[in-house]
C-alpha cells in the first residue's frame, strides 16, 4: 500500500507569505496567498506490517515525520480550495528527506514492512482568480526546478 | 562495451565528443584516437570517459598550466605555463619557511602554533548553482569541506567561507531566457543551500561577500572556501603499494554524471538531472568526525575526496606512482542498473577514499562500523597502470603516463591591449546624498539578512564575528577564530574581490584585491608575515583571445602583489568557460572575476582588531597615501562621476602601510581599525560610526597626491587607492603610534558622543548628519 501524508505548520506559514511575496515579484497583479506543506508518500508491504497498516502509518507520521510543536499531519492529501502543486523529485535524482525519513523509521523500530518513504512539496494557491495556466507559471518560476524536480497541478 | 573510434575522421570524433559529453578537443581527440590505434584496440566508453575527466578543464587546469602566446601592445612573450611564471613566480626568490604545502596537495597548509598547521581550499560550483542554487551551493559547500578533510592525512574543518557573483536582482522576468532562473532565486537557493549544509556539518561560516552585476544573469558564481587545521606531523601523504582502496562515505549513484566535463564548457540553458549533485550533510558530517579519529590512530597512508570525476580522478590522482586494480563490484550502489563507466564516473556526493594498510583494515572497519559509516573496499593500489574490472571482465587498462600525460600541449594566443582611460568627470552634487546613493547599492549594503542566516557560532570559536558593533550589525573588515581549545592563537582571514577595476585592467584589480584580502587579514589582527594566499579566478571564454589575454594580465597582477606583499600564494582553484551560449549562438561571458583569500595566524586573539569605533574621545588617523583612483568606483558606478583610473598598487607604499598596521596591533595601540576599499575614506568612516558612536574628520588636513583631475573634496572623499586605513588611536596611545609610522599618518579628527558623522573641508562643512541616517539606507537597501 501506498499512502500520502501531509505535513503542516499549526500557525502561520511564513514560507507561504514569503512566496506570496514573491509571486508579486513576478510582474503578476492579481493577489494570491500561498499555503505550503510537505508530503512524504510511505510505500508498506501490508502482509509484513506487524498489526494495523493504518496505526503504523500514524505512528511513523506522528512520531517521525512531523514536530509536534509546530506542526500536524493529515493521513492523506487535505482537501483545500485553490490549485494544488505537488512537486516531487524526478526519478534518479537523490531524495535525502525520505531517505532519512525511512532510516528514522528503522531505527525507532517502525521499519518492518516499510518498503519506502519519498517526500515531496506540496503548494496550494488560492486567490480571486485562480487560473491554472498563471498557476503553473508561478509553479514553474518559484516552486519548482524542472532539472530536477517534476510537479502536478490540480 | 568498446567504442569505435580508431577510424574516424576528424569531423566524426567532434560529433563523437559532443555526442558523449566528453569535452575534449579535436586535437586532444585525435591523441587519444592514434593512442588505441597503436594499441591495437578500440577503447571502452570506460576508458574514454575516465581520460576525458583527466584531461578536462576543471580537473586538468590545461589554461592555467599550458602554454600561451601572449601578446600586449604588440610586443610577444610566450609562456610555458602561466600559472607558474606569474603567480608562483615571486615563490623562488621569497622566504617559504612558514609554508608547509604549497599547490601540491587538496588544498594550502601554512604553519600556526606549534605542532600545528592551518590547511586553506576554496572551490567554485558555478554550472550546478546555475542550475540548481540550492543543490549546487550545497554541494559546492560539501565539496571544499572534503578538500579540508583530504589535505595532507586530514584537517579539521573550522570555518567556511562563501562568495558570490549573482546578476541584478531587479531584471524584469520578461528578460530571463527560458533555462535561466531569475537572480534573485538563484540568490535564494544559493545562500538556503550553503546555510544548510554549512549549518548541519557545525562549521561556522565567518567570512564572505556579494557582488551583484548584469553580467552575472546567466552565469552566477558560487565560490566555498573552508580553512582547517592538522597536526604538522600530518600533512604528507604517500600511498603505498599494496595498500586497499577504501571507499568511505555514501553510496554511489547516477547523480552528478559528466560533472567534471560539464564544468569545462559553457552553458546552453539545457541541462539534465544527471548533472546535479544533490548534498547529504549527515553522511559527511558522520564520516568526518570519524575520519580524524582514524588519523590520529595512524590507519592509513593517504586520503583524497571523490570530487568531480568520482573514482576516477581519486583513485586515478592517488595511484598515480603506484597504479591501481579496481573491481567496481564491490562499490556500494544507490540504484541497480548503473554501467560501470557510470560506477567509476559518478560524482555522488560524501565519499573519500583511504589507501589503508592491509593490517591496518580490521582496526578501519570495526571503527567505521561503530560510527555507522558505509565503506567499500574496492581494490588495492599497485601494478604500475590503472586497471578496472566488473565482475572479472577488464573496462580499463590505462598506462597512467597517458592518462597523466599523454594530453598534447596546445599553444594558446592571448591579446591584451592597454585601454586609454577617459578624463574623470564628476557631476557636482552634495556628498551626503552620494553616500545615501552609495550605501543603497546592494553591493554596498549590508548583508545581514544573508549573514544572520549561517551560524558562526558553532564550534565556539568565533572570535571577530562577520558582524559586530553595539548592534551587532556593522560589518568587519576579517574575521578571527580561536580553533584550538587552551590556546589564544587565532586564524585571521580576509577577502578581496572586485570585478568592476578588471573592465579597465586585469593587472590592477588583481593586484587590488590580493592586497585588499590582506589589509583585511591585517586589520583585525593577522600576522601577515607568516600569511598565504589563495587566487580563485573565474574566467569567461578563453579561447577568445581578448579574454585570454584578459586572464594573463590578472595572473601577472597576482605575481606582482604576491612579490610586493611578500605573501605567497599558496593554494588556488580556476574556473573557467562561464558563458552562456544564447539560441543566437552568442556568448555571454562573465567578467573576469578574481576572489583572493589571506589567511594569517593571531598570535593572541585577545589583541584582534575591530573595524567600528568604540568610544568617544578617540583619534582619527589615515595612514596611508590618497591618489585620485575613481575608476569603476563605487562614486562611478552610482552615477556621480565617469572616467578615472583604476587604483594602482604601489611598491614604495604598501608593505610600509600593512607592516604600520601590523605593529600597531601587536602593541595594542588601537581601538578600532578598517581599511579603505570601495566607496573610499568616505563609505569606510560612515561604516565606522555605525556602531552608534558619532565622530568627525577634516579633510584638509592631508594633501592629496599628485593631480586631482576633478574637485580635491571628490577624490580625497572618494578614492579608492590601495594601502589606506583609518584608525581609531586613544590619546594616551597616540604618541606612540606616531612615532612607529614611517609612512604617511595623519590625524584627521576624533570621536564624539553626538552620534552625529560629521565632514568639513577646512571651515566648510561638507557632510553633517545622524549617522544612523546612513545606517538605516545601509541596512534596508537589500531586499532579501
Amino acid at each position: 500500500m501506498r499512502v500520502a501524508v501531509e505535513v503542516y505548520r499549526r500557525g502561520n506559514c511564513l514560507e507561504g507569505r514569503e512566496l506570496s511575496r514573491e509571486i508579486e515579484e513576478l510582474g503578476i497583479e492579481e493577489k494570491y496567498s500561498v499555503s505550503v506543506s510537505k508530503i512524504y508518500v510511505i510505500e508498506l508491504d501490508e502482509d509484513s506490517v506487524p498489526g494495523n497498516s493504518d496505526e503504523r502509518i500514524k505512528r511513523i507520521a506522528g512520531e517521525i515525520l512531523i514536530d509536534p510543536v509546530v506542526e500536524k499531519y493529515s493521513v492523506g492529501i487535505r482537501s483545500m480550495e485553490g490549485v494544488s502543486v505537488e512537486v516531487y523529485f524526478k526519478k534518479g535524482v537523490l531524495d535525502i528527506a525520505g531517505r532519512r525519513a525511512a532510516e528514522a523509521a528503522e531505527l525507532a523500530g517502525l521499519g518492518e514492512g516499510l518498503i519506502s518513504v519519498s517526500s515531496g512539496d506540496r503548494y496550494v494557491i488560492s486567490g480571486s482568480v485562480c487560473d491554472m495556466e498563471k498557476c503553473r507559471y508561478i509553479s514553474e518560476k518559484l516552486f519548482y526546478n524542472k532539472v530536477i524536480q517534476q510537479a502536478t497541478c490540480r | 562495451m568498446n567504442l569505435n573510434i580508431t577510424e574516424m575522421s576528424a569531423c566524426q570524433l567532434k560529433d563523437f565528443s559532443r555526442r558523449y559529453i566528453l569535452s575534449l578537443t579535436l586535437e586532444e581527440l585525435q591523441t587519444v584516437r592514434d593512442h588505441f590505434k597503436e594499441k591495437g584496440r578500440q577503447p571502452t566508453r570506460l576508458e574514454l570517459e575516465c581520460i576525458a575527466q583527466t584531461w578536462s578543464e576543471h580537473c586538468n587546469h590545461k589554461t592555467m598550466t599550458g602554454r600561451v602566446e601572449y601578446t600586449e601592445n604588440g610586443n610577444t612573450k610566450t609562456y610555458g605555463n602561466l600559472l607558474k611564471e606569474t603567480v608562483f613566480k615571486p615563490l623562488e626568490s621569497m622566504d617559504t619557511g612558514h609554508c608547509l604545502s604549497v599547490f601540491k596537495d587538496n588544498a594550502g597548509i601554512i604553519k600556526f602554533t606549534p605542532g600545528w598547521g592551518i590547511a586553506m581550499k576554496a572551490e567554485t560550483h558555478n554550472h550546478p548553482s546555475a542550475i540548481e542554487p540550492y543543490g549546487g551551493a550545497a554541494t559546492g559547500v560539501g565539496g571544499v569541506i572534503r578538500d579540508i578533510l583530504g589535505a595532507g592525512l586530514g584537517a579539521k574543518p573550522v570555518m567556511n567561507i562563501d562568495v558570490f557573483c549573482f546578476g541584478d536582482l531587479d531584471t524584469p522576468h520578461s528578460e530571463i531566457p527560458e533555462g535561466v532562473l531569475h537572480p534573485r532565486r538563484v540568490f535564494r537557493g544559493v545562500v538556503k543551500g550553503v546555510r544548510d549544509y554549512s549549518n548541519r556539518m557545525g562549521i561556522p561560516t565567518s567570512s564572505g561577500a556579494i557582488i551583484f552585476d548584469e553580467k552575472y544573469l546567466y552565469n552566477p558564481l558560487v565560490y566555498c572556501g573552508t580553512i582547517g587545521v592538522i597536526p604538522e606531523k600530518c600533512v604528507d601523504k604517500q600511498v603505498v603499494e599494496g595498500d586497499i582502496i577504501l571507499a568511505v562515505g555514501g553510496k554511489t549513484g547516477k547523480d552528478g554524471l559528466h560533472g567534471a566535463t560539464f564544468s569545462s564548457v559553457g552553458l546552453d540553458g539545457c541541462a539534465d538531472s544527471g548533472c546535479v549533485q544533490i548534498g547529504d550533510p549527515i553522511t559527511e558530517k558522520q564520516f568526518a568526525d570519524i575520519l580524524l579519529k582514524l588519523r590520529d590512530e595512524n590507519l592509513y597512508n593517504a586520503v583524497t575526496d571523490c570530487g568531480a570525476g568520482g573514482f576516477s580522478s581519486a583513485v586515478g590522482e592517488m595511484g598515480r606512482e603506484t597504479g591501481a586494480v579496481v573491481n567496481l563490484e564491490k562499490v556500494t550502489l544507490k540504484q541497480k542498473d548503473m554501467e560501470p563507466w557510470e560506477i567509476f564516473l559518478s560524482e555522488s556526493q560524501e565519499r573519500m577514499v583511504l589507501s589503508v594498510p592491509g593490517e591496518k583494515i580490521e582496526r578501519v572497519r570495526y571503527l567505521l562500523e561503530s560510527e555507522d559509516v558505509g565503506f567499500a573496499e574496492i581494490g588495492k593500489f599497485g601494478g604500475g597502470k590503472l586497471k578496472v574490472y566488473y565482475e572479472d571482465k577488464l573496462e580499463c587498462e590505462l598506462d597512467m603516463d597517458f592518462l597523466h600525460g599523454g594530453y598534447p600541449r596546445t599553444v594558446r594566443t592571448a591579446l591584451w591591449t592597454d585601454k586609454e582611460s577617459e578624463d574623470i568627470f564628476v557631476k557636482e552634487t552634495g556628498p551626503a546624498d552620494v553616500l545615501m546613493k552609495i550605501f543603497s547599492d546592494p553591493n554596498n549594503a549590508s548583508k545581514e539578512k544573508v549573514i544572520r542566516q549561517y551560524d558562526h557560532e558553532v564550534q565556539g570559536s568565533s572570535v571577530i564575528r562577520p558582524l559586530e558593533g553595539m548592534d551587532q550589525d556593522m560589518p568587519q573588515d576579517g574575521c578571527v577564530i580561536r580553533p584550538l581549545n587552551g590556546s589564544s592563537a587565532g586564524i585571521a582571514v580576509g577577502l578581496g574581490i572586485n570585478p568592476f577595476y578588471g573592465i579597465q585592467d586585469p593587472f590592477r584589480m588583481a593586484a587590488t584585491v590580493a592586497e585588499e584580502a590582506v589589509r583585511n587579514a591585517v586589520s583585525c589582527g593577522g600576522d601577515i608575515r607568516r600569511a598565504g594566499l589563495m587566487d580563485n579566478f573565474c574566467w569567461g571564454d578563453t579561447e577568445d583571445p581578448e579574454i585570454l589575454g584578459e586572464l594573463v594580465r590578472a595572473c601577472q597582477g597576482c605575481g606582482d602583489a604576491s612579490g610586493i606583499l611578500k605573501i605567497p600564494f599558496i593554494s588556488g582553484k580556476d574556473s573557467l568557460n562561464n558563458f552562456y551560449s544564447t539560441p543566437s549562438a552568442e556568448k555571454m561571458n562573465i567578467p573576469g572575476t578574481l576572489l583572493v583569500t589571506c589567511v594569517a595566524p593571531v598570535e593572541n586573539v585577545e589583541k584582534a582588531c575591530r573595524s567600528s569605533f568604540t568610544g568617544p574621545g578617540n583619534l582619527i588617523y589615515l595612514a596611508g597615501e590618497t591618489l585620485c583612483e575613481l575608476g569603476y568606483s563605487a562614486l562611478s558606478r552610482s552615477g556621480f562621476c565617469s572616467g578615472g583610473e583604476v587604483p594602482a598598487l604601489r611598491k614604495e607604499i604598501s608593505q610600509g602601510v600593512l607592516e604600520f598596521i601590523r605593529k600597531c596591533i601587536e602593541r595594542g595601540l588601537l581601538r578600532s581599525c578598517h581599511d579603505l576599499s570601495e566607496g573610499g575614506l568616505a563609505l569606510a568612516f560612515a561604516e565606522m560610526c555605525f556602531s552608534g558612536t558619532g565622530a568627525e574628520i577634516d579633510i584638509s588636513a592631508f594633501d592629496l597626491k599628485g593631480r586631482s583631475g576633478c574637485g580635491e573634496m571628490w577624490a580625497k572623499l572618494f578614492s579608492e587607492s590601495n594601502s589606506r586605513f583609518l584608525i581609531e588611536v586613544s590619546p594616551g596611545n597616540a604618541a606612540e603610534a606616531e612615532a612607529l609610522a614611517d609612512i604617511p599618518l595623519i590625524s584627521i579628527g576624533r570621536t564624539t558622543e553626538n552620534g552625529l558623522l560629521q565632514v568639513s573641508d577646512g571651515a566648510k562643512t561638507v557632510i553633517k548628519s545622524p549617522a544612523d541616517r546612513f545606517k538605516k539606507v545601509y541596512t534596508e537597501a537589500l531586499k532579501w
